[in-house]
């Protein structure tokens, strides 16, 4: 009965978004204030039905209620109760509901937090809003539907794919969707100030806190993403190039760009056109990493639907709202007004640049993406586009904005002196060329370039540190002076300062790892030592184990480093009961210079097991990287006041102070 | 009837949250007069905290003041700009639409993708469906949740072992088995157990697990015919095809007519026959019903040692021949086969046009231990078969199989 009553919830939330989409725009329109005040009792009505539908099938999924097709599909009665809920979204017609109910989950956000909105606007919003649930129910209702009976009812289910029985990957999707689908908002404000034909202080004011949001989502949901593949995968690898990796990080790229070209806007009411574009673009690259994932048109470890008439489907959402999406833009943005003006070396022109490497990364992801796809619809050749293309393209792009990057925050609003700026950047640039001597002095082997990328993350880092200490005028008062400064400093000085400080951990982590990581693959007797990165490991053999739905062989390896005994590692190979199929748990031992990676293969006769052994140097600094972008953006996102960018007098009154440098 | 009750209840309440905006008497003032404006005001009182901090300086201050005044003034220029236009009339016709629409629709989509009438059916609650084999799946899942908290019962894990292999559950059962035998000891049973999944699991092929518990069993129930003939399976899988074909054909002959492995084991046979380039035969029939056989319960080595001569020439005998040769004490059969041999020798010296006969007596003279005889008949049975290619190509694979190649 629970199911059903879920089944009927979503019937009735796809009902409640046709009037959502139907009535606030009408009333926009017109100006009938009744009828766009709709949009919120709508907005949250179609919430909470999603939360009783969502709930009915995680209900069905905690019970295992094989009696739904889903639940038999993907779930199996001895499944830890963890992964029987986090089941509920690790298949396709479930992950469809979870992004539904996101979606609501901030339509309704705007419907109850958005009281300072005008209430045009806020009615258009919520009506764009709801016209994308409604193509996604209707998608979910037609090809995807999580509620789908089976009678008889099978006595047990088929389970959830091993290697998806993990923490990481049980929260990885809804962090991956808060942030896929949080673009949405920047979306329907884009398509809702092009509808009314202008985009005013409070447009400006909602956008950026929002897509702030979803970005810090999409951060962490990539980075538990790759978390996951590093240790589940068994390849010690953190980043692949998989074009379902790449279909996340297409949004995040142009997401980060919409980020800062929000702050302008808000700031400043520059750059008005560029921003709704972006936003545009930002969430039709989020759609498209739906399109590449759910339709099965590439074929890798995450794509778990292959059937093509969902592919079409949402081949044709992708269509309605991009191709929607820019014909709007291209018929309204003239219209718009365009805002401040600003000379090219300011704040503006920072963020400016910004945006323009990261588009261009972007389109190189995406022709990386997607031209294995176009080839192979052309003449079926198939082919795969790995690291070397994008070492070749986006690597190259990362080096001048990360050099930039430092510059941006200590330049002036409208316009800059990039001469102060470089001025207050000695400090950071010293420890730069300090990082290549030291790396060069202490590594003797790598690529000659990996010092000088380890010198790019102490840049960027060392000049966040130099914004905040240039913001409390270090050099021109006593201690006491400059920590009741740091105090008043607003959060979101601070958030931006350890943003980019996170950017540059993770450059330091991404090229130590790339450039020094050891492996060595060998075949190992119980008894036999081997060596690698400075530890010894002794193999003492292999034990079994039982889990609650697997059994495993677990190899025991005595870790030691001159001579102390430091840990015993234990990875092993596990053979899940259902669906059966076997995966390999590395043994990973995390210290302070990187982490020891052991891998056990398969038996090699006699006793023998191969085995592979890596060492990652620093590697844990990408996702620590990750976590302190997160944090960075948690701080600003806290830190609710107004901004106004306050931009400087061309010429100075006689009686400034003596600059704070 | 509680479900509807609860459709009712959800489609009410839809349906009383979204009319009540368009019931509502007109509100007297439309948007709030500049929404943006309210945004400009605090934006200008935020300047003036920011610069009582101490955080932006009096210029900077007094040059976003200047910056948000302009803001504000182009807003309100936009506000009076555009006024709301014609209000809509009533809007109680449309309250009605959405209000009887509303429920119709969501009652006509639901039917036509819904099963209203079946109930949920928890994993847990789910007790024996009548009619059915009461649940093995749950008996199993007991089992299975009691072995999870107790891994050192080896009667669970001796009860569980055969239902995984009838579930086809091969991987699971091998491993109980495994337990089993481990905690319980060697027992016949679940030897064969243990070889029969990991048989199972890797597709036929006899792997070293299932060979190993074969030999034990052998040796345990030298009786039993079927880890003989798993023996042989693994030989013929290593390519020792002489030895599969040898016992093949003991177990032909030792078995009983009607034994409903025969079929496969005549076939397992008749493969690697040919595999040896051995021309088709008779197959070997069942003699059990002629008594116990004695070598049945000798020792296996020493048995291993005797076989190939008897078996050897066990196909190309009629099936009274094979019977009385098999009754004779070990000299006198050795003599019957030596003549038999012998007598073969000079049939096809009157008619040499015989492949499969002189393959036979190459092969009889090669497992008597006369190289020489074997040689000379092969030279023989070249000269007999000389121009035609496939009979000479057959003798030379059974020569080199036999090692008379030079």
């Amino acid at each position: 009965m629970i199911v059903e009553l879920g089944h009927f919830a979503l019937v009735l939330a796809f009902l409640v978004c046709l009037v959502q989409m139907v009535l606030p725009m009408w009333g926009a329109r017109v100006g009938d204030d009744r009828l766009m005040g709709v949009a919120e009792p709508a907005a949250l009505a179609q919430l909470g039905l999603l939360i009783v539908a969502f709930a009915a099938l995680t209900h069905a999924y905690v019970v295992s209620d094989f009696s739904v097709a889903n639940v038999y599909a993907n779930s199996h009665s001895t499944k830890p109760l963890i992964y029987r809920i986090s089941g509920v979204w690790g298949n396709h017609e479930g992950s469809m509901l979870l992004w539904v109910l996101i979606l609501a989950l901030f339509g309704a956000a705007v419907a109850a937090f958005g009281t300072n909105l005008p209430a045009t606007l806020r009615a258009n919003v919520l009506s764009v809003q709801a016209s994308i649930a409604l193509a996604f129910l209707l998608f979910i209702l037609l090809t995807s539907n999580p509620f789908a009976r089976l009678d008889p009812v099978p006595a047990e289910g088929r389970g959830l794919n091993p290697i998806l029985q993990d923490p990481a990957l049980a929260f990885h999707p809804p962090f991956l969707y808060a942030g896929y689908v949080g673009f949405s908002m920047a979306y329907s404000f884009a398509i809702a100030g092009l509808i009314e034909g202008r985009t005013d202080a409070a447009w400006a004011r909602w956008v950026r806190p929002w897509t702030l949001a979803a970005w810090m989502f999409l951060t962490v949901g990539i980075a538990m993403g790759s978390w996951w593949a590093y240790y589940e995968l068994g390849w010690g690898g953190w980043w692949f190039w998989d074009p379902v990796e790449n279909a996340s990080f297409m949004p995040w790229l142009a997401g980060t760009a919409l980020l800062h070209s929000a702050v302008v806007m808000e700031k400043r009411e520059a750059l008005k056109v560029w921003t709704i574009l972006l936003a545009i673009l930002t969430f039709s690259l989020s759609l498209m990493g739906a399109f590449l994932v759910r339709s099965g048109v590439l074929s890798s470890v995450h794509a778990f639907a292959v059937d093509p008439k969902r592919g079409v489907f949402i081949l044709a959402i992708l269509m309605v709202f991009i191709g929607g999406g820019l014909t709007l833009y291209a018929w309204r943005a003239p219209s718009l007004r365009q805002g401040g003006i600003f000379a090219p070396l300011s704040r503006e022109g920072g963020l400016v640049l910004n945006n323009v490497l990261l588009t261009t990364a972007t389109g190189t992801v995406l022709v990386g993406t997607l031209y294995p796809l176009a080839l192979e619809s052309i003449n079926g050749a198939k082919i795969s586009v790995g690291a070397p293309y994008f070492n070749a393209t986006f690597v190259p792009l990362m080096v001048p904005l990360l050099l930039a990057l430092p510059f941006g925050p200590l330049l002036a609003w409208k316009r800059g002196d990039v001469y102060a700026a470089l001025q207050r950047l000695m400090v950071a640039g010293l420890l730069a060329i300090g990082a290549i001597v030291l790396v060069f002095a202490l590594v003797e082997r790598g690529p000659w370039l990996a010092p000088f990328a380890i010198a790019l993350g102490v840049w960027v880092i060392a000049g966040a540190i130099s914004e905040l200490l240039f913001r409390v005028r270090v050099g021109n008062a006593d201690v006491a002076e400059i920590l009741r400064r740091l105090r008043n400093l607003p959060r979101s000085v601070y958030g931006t300062a350890i943003a980019h400080a996170g950017v540059g951990v993770m450059v330091i982590g991404i090229t130590a790892t790339s450039a020094w990581q050891s492996e060595t693959i060998l075949t190992m007797r119980p008894g036999e030592t081997t060596r690698i990165a400075g530890y010894e490991i002794n193999f003492k053999g292999v034990a079994p184990s039982d889990g609650p739905n697997y059994r495993e062989v677990i190899g025991l390896m005595q870790v030691s480093q001159g001579g102390s005994r430091i840990v015993e590692l234990a990875p092993s190979k596990r053979q899940y009961n259902a669906p059966p199929q076997a995966t390999s748990e590395a043994g990973i031992h995390v210290a302070l210079m990187g982490d020891l990676y052991v891998v056990l293969g398969d038996e090699a006769g006699d006793g023998a097991w191969s085995v592979r052994l890596y060492f990652n140097p620093l590697v844990r600094l990408i996702w620590i990287g990750a976590v302190i972008m997160f944090i960075g953006g948690a701080l600003s996102l806290s830190d609710r006041r107004l901004r106004v960018g306050a931009p400087r007098r061309v010429r100075r009154p006689t009686h400034a102070p003596a600059p704070a440098e | 009837m509680l479900l509807w009750l609860g459709f009712a209840v959800l489609t009410a309440g839809v349906v009383a949250v979204l009319l009540r905006p368009l019931l509502a008497s007109r509100a007297a003032e439309g948007t709030p007069p500049g929404a943006s404006a309210a945004v400009y005001r605090d934006q200008l009182a935020e300047i003036e905290a920011e610069r009582a901090r101490g955080l932006i300086g009096e210029a900077e201050a007094e040059a976003a003041r200047v910056e948000i005044a302009r803001r504000l003034l182009v807003s309100a220029d936009r506000a009076k700009a555009t006024t709301t236009a014609a209000a809509t009339g009533d809007l109680r016709t449309l309250a009605m639409v959405v209000a009887a629409a509303l429920p119709v629709l969501a009652i006509a989509v639901y039917l036509s993708v819904g099963a209203p009438s079946q109930p949920g059916q928890p994993f847990a609650s789910r007790g024996p469906v009548p009619g059915a084999v009461p649940g093995v799946g749950q008996l199993v899942a007991k089992v299975e949740e009691r072995l999870r908290a107790f891994p050192e019962d080896g009667r669970g894990w001796d009860v569980i072992a055969p239902v995984y292999l009838r579930l086809a559950r091969y991987s699971d059962a091998a491993d109980a088995f495994q337990r089993a035998l481990r905690l319980m000891g060697e027992s016949p049973e679940r030897l064969a157990g243990l070889a029969e999944a990991h048989v199972l699991l890797s597709d036929g092929i006899v792997t070293e697990v299932a060979r190993k518990a074969y030999e034990r069993l052998r040796v345990l129930t030298p009786e039993e015919l079927e880890p003989r003939f798993w023996l042989a399976v693994a030989s013929e899988q290593d390519g020792r095809f002489e030895e599969a074909v040898s016992v093949y054909a003991q177990l032909l002959t030792e078995g009983e007519a009607d034994a409903p492995w025969r079929p496969m084991v005549e076939a397992r046979w008749r493969t690697a026959r040919t595999k040896l380039g051995l021309a088709t035969a008779p197959v070997p029939e069942s003699k059990a019903d002629a008594g116990p056989q004695p070598e049945a319960k000798s020792e296996p080595s020493s048995e291993a040692k005797s076989e190939p001569k008897s078996a050897g020439m066990a196909p190309a005998l009629a099936r009274e021949q094979a019977e009385a040769i098999q009754s004779l004490p070990e000299d006198a059969r050795k003599k019957v086969i030596e003549d038999m041999v012998a007598g073969l020798d000079q049939r096809l010296r009157d008619n040499g046009r015989d492949l499969e006969g002189w393959q036979r007596l190459i092969r009889a003279y090669s497992v008597l231990g006369r190289r020489d005889d074997a040689l000379a008949a092969l030279e023989r049975a070249r000269a007999a078969m000389a121009g035609e290619a496939p009979s000479l190509e057959a003798l030379g694979t059974l020569a080199r199989s036999l090692g008379l190649a030079s």
